[in-house]
């Protein structure tokens, strides 16, 4: 697939699933302020319907964004919140993407009933534990909304990382993230 | 935030550090100066063996002017702050954005993005280090050039100047990206600046075609090297071609890459086959696209009969040539009647091209679109293959003779089969050297396996070193062992050569295993 920036406008691609965001950002119109309390998620739509379940019951508003396409995120405006799943390789272009651009305020890995969550803005280590199999992706998305919520709006805030981590899953083959872009 | 906390640079106390930051932040202003670790957690994203401890940046710089490089330059070698330059930091399985040791300060040059100039007569471009290929190519293709780029497998999201310095390649005729490149900026350690070659003289318009200049050629000095920071680089670029035709050769056997190389090696010295070609294993040319666990479960290396499942299943072979014809048609048909000719001679090999290649290979798509300078990420599936975030790329070089191709394959299949690694490797073919690429996949979550990751990769540098293969680029963990395959009278140059230039060592130390005296 081409990816010209020509080709993804003619597909409707370039503001992609941050359209709602992106309302008022049209060209020649000013920035809008940040988006306080909204996420855009991406990943599997079931996976990604039940963490925006937690995000609700948080109080945040959310948006279903897709798959996650990674050169969408590179040209997002900044400001906006994101959360989701990805696999391996969409992970390693998310983070390298977020280089300079972005605060990668946690990382998850999952597996069945085994689940390791790492944030980078807590002094204590973040212990996630399923209240049911079924459900964890909901807990998920309301530990990610209190992360954020504890998230200063200065960009200049002095915390340093809880950075202990609990013993990640083996096999580990899904992963979410809540990146502030 | 306690003082324990933090991550200083090497010999800096909290207070000097302080005073750079807040000089740093006068040059740069204060929102490109990022300390707080959600910030400054994409730069400790790590795929290869090594601790994450090791490789903690104390504080990223983001500059876009190079007065902006000269005047951090001065700061760091008032305080004796080491910098880690990066461009758009995807230097993925070499290290990624992350710095060389624990408290090096990040200098990110992303924002650092201006195309200065693209000439379509001579076929030149002069851009900074935070262009992409993806923004090169939208500028070529929004101006009507009829100009190609050649990109690596990141493609999109990396960009030529990082890539060429680090000396990375791509698979059109334009390849060996470092042969391409046509002159430099750099910033010095001291905050001087020089333009290399024809740069030198004010006003120059043949800084981009000429590489040479006058007297000895420095550009290569700031290659995989710490010497200086380039703030600008010329390019060649490719006109495109009136006619284009990738093609794929299957071969069924291990053995078969004797024959291959035997075969391509003329083609390619003659330039018959202008391109960087490809010759996948099974393995990469099924991982681009699909996970390991769909084809086996079990630990240890996949074993022989997965692999051969593999390439039945999958319709691919062993061996899996990508190669392409640039030119008119006629030179097209002249060449396609050597190569059918060429490889027919065995009946081993299967030709394909056109629809009947894209119904072959479910990488052929992409590799199609990278042999013509076209954007993709498909390569990244390789990430998927077995899970886990773990990738190195291990790149010896070979002749291009058939024994030492195998010789090399075989011995890459042994330790990595010792360790239980799976063989994920291509060669892409130079004029007279091939390129080995494996890519060491494993599970970095894996304390267990992230060892034995470690020592893979280290055996295979040792082995290979005793039969006289050395490595031509490696990841920030193993640039120390690397630089020791060289010998010490070119580690003695290195070093003296750093002495000269950069003698409070601020810049990148330990890169390629050069560090300065003091």
């Amino acid at each position: 697939m081409t990816l010209s920036r020509r080709e993804l406008l003619k597909h409707g691609l370039a503001l992609g699933s941050l359209a709602p965001f992106a309302v008022g950002l049209a060209a020649g119109e000013p920035t809008a302020p940040l988006m306080a309390r909204r996420v855009a998620v991406y990943g599997p739509e079931r996976a990604s319907r039940a963490l925006r379940q937690g995000f609700s019951r948080a109080g945040w508003q959310s948006t279903f964004a897709g798959r996650l396409n990674v050169l969408e995120l590179a040209r997002s405006r900044p400001g906006y919140w994101i959360a989701g799943f990805a696999d391996d390789a969409e992970l390693v272009l998310l983070t390298s993407l977020a280089a300079g651009r972005g605060r990668i305020v946690a990382l998850g890995r999952h597996a069945p009933q085994a689940h390791s969550v790492r944030s980078w803005k807590t002094n204590s280590p973040v212990s996630f534990q399923e209240s049911n199999p079924r459900d964890w992706r909901r807990d998920l998305g309301g530990l990610y909304a209190a992360l954020a919520d504890h998230t200063p709006l200065s960009p200049h805030a002095d915390t340093r990382p809880g950075q202990r981590v609990v013993a990640a899953p083996r096999d580990a083959r899904e992963h979410s993230f809540l990146i502030r872009v | 935030m306690k003082q324990s906390d933090r991550t200083l640079p090497p010999g800096v106390s909290a207070a000097d550090f302080d005073s750079a930051l807040q000089k740093f932040k006068d040059v740069v202003g204060g929102d490109n100066v990022l300390i707080d670790s959600d910030h400054l957690a994409p730069y400790t994203k790590l795929m290869m063996a090594g601790h994450d401890r090791d490789y903690i940046p104390s504080a990223a710089l983001l500059a876009t002017r190079t007065e902006q490089v000269q005047a951090i330059v001065k700061i760091c070698n008032e305080y004796g702050v080491p910098i880690w330059p990066i461009s758009t930091g995807k230097n993925l399985g070499y290290g990624s954005a992350a710095p060389g040791e624990t408290g090096q300060v990040m200098l990110d040059l992303r924002n650092m993005d201006q195309i200065i100039d693209v000439d379509p007569e001579v076929c030149t471009a002069l851009i900074e280090p935070g262009v992409t290929y993806q923004k090169l190519y939208d500028y070529i293709q929004e101006a009507g050039y009829k100009l190609w780029l050649d990109p690596p497998a990141p493609s999109a999201i990396a960009g030529p100047v990082g890539n060429t310095l680090d000396r990375g390649v791509g698979y059109t005729p334009y390849g060996e990206h470092f042969m391409f490149q046509c002159g430099m900026e750099v910033v010095l350690p001291n905050g001087e600046v020089v333009r290399t070659g024809m740069g030198g003289i004010p006003n120059s318009t043949s800084w981009q075609v000429f590489k040479w200049g006058y007297g000895p050629y420095i550009d290569g000095l700031f290659t995989q090297s710490n010497y200086g920071i380039v703030t600008k680089m010329g390019l060649w670029l490719m006109p495109a071609p009136p006619a284009y035709r990738p093609f794929l050769i299957q071969y069924p056997d291990p053995e078969d890459i004797e024959e291959i190389v035997e075969i391509m090696r003329p083609l390619r010295i003659s330039q018959v086959i202008p391109n960087a070609v490809v010759i996948a294993h099974t393995l990469w040319d099924v991982a681009s696209h699909k996970p390991r666990s769909d084809f086996y479960d079990g630990d240890g290396t996949i074993p022989r009969e997965a692999i051969d499942k593999i390439k039945s299943d999958e319709g691919i072979g062993e061996w899996n040539i990508y190669a392409a014809l640039y030119g008119t048609p006629e030179q097209i048909e002249v060449n396609w009647n050597i190569i059918q000719q060429a490889f027919s001679k065995s009946g081993k090999a299967k030709i394909f091209h056109g629809e009947a290649a894209e119904k072959a290979s479910g990488s052929f798509g992409y590799r199609a679109a990278l042999m013509k300078g076209e954007m993709n990420l498909q390569e990244f599936g390789l990430y998927n293959w077995r899970g886990g975030g773990g990738s190195m790329w291990f790149a010896p070089v070979s002749q291009a003779k058939g024994k030492e191709t195998r010789d090399q394959t075989d011995l890459a299949q042994e330790i990595l089969g010792k360790y239980g690694f799976d063989y994920v490797a291509e060669y892409i073919v130079g004029w007279r050297d091939m390129h080995h690429i494996i890519d060491l996949l494993y599970d970095r979550q894996d304390p267990e396996e992230k060892e034995r990751a470690h020592a893979c990769f280290a055996e295979l540098i040792g082995e290979f070193e005793k039969r006289g293969y050395g490595i031509y680029r490696t990841n920030i963990e193993f640039m120390d062992r690397a630089a020791q395959s060289f010998g010490e009278p070119l580690r003695n140059i290195h070093r003296t050569i750093k002495d000269a230039l950069d003698p409070n060592g601020i810049i990148a130390p330990g890169k390629s295993g050069i560090r300065g005296s003091v």
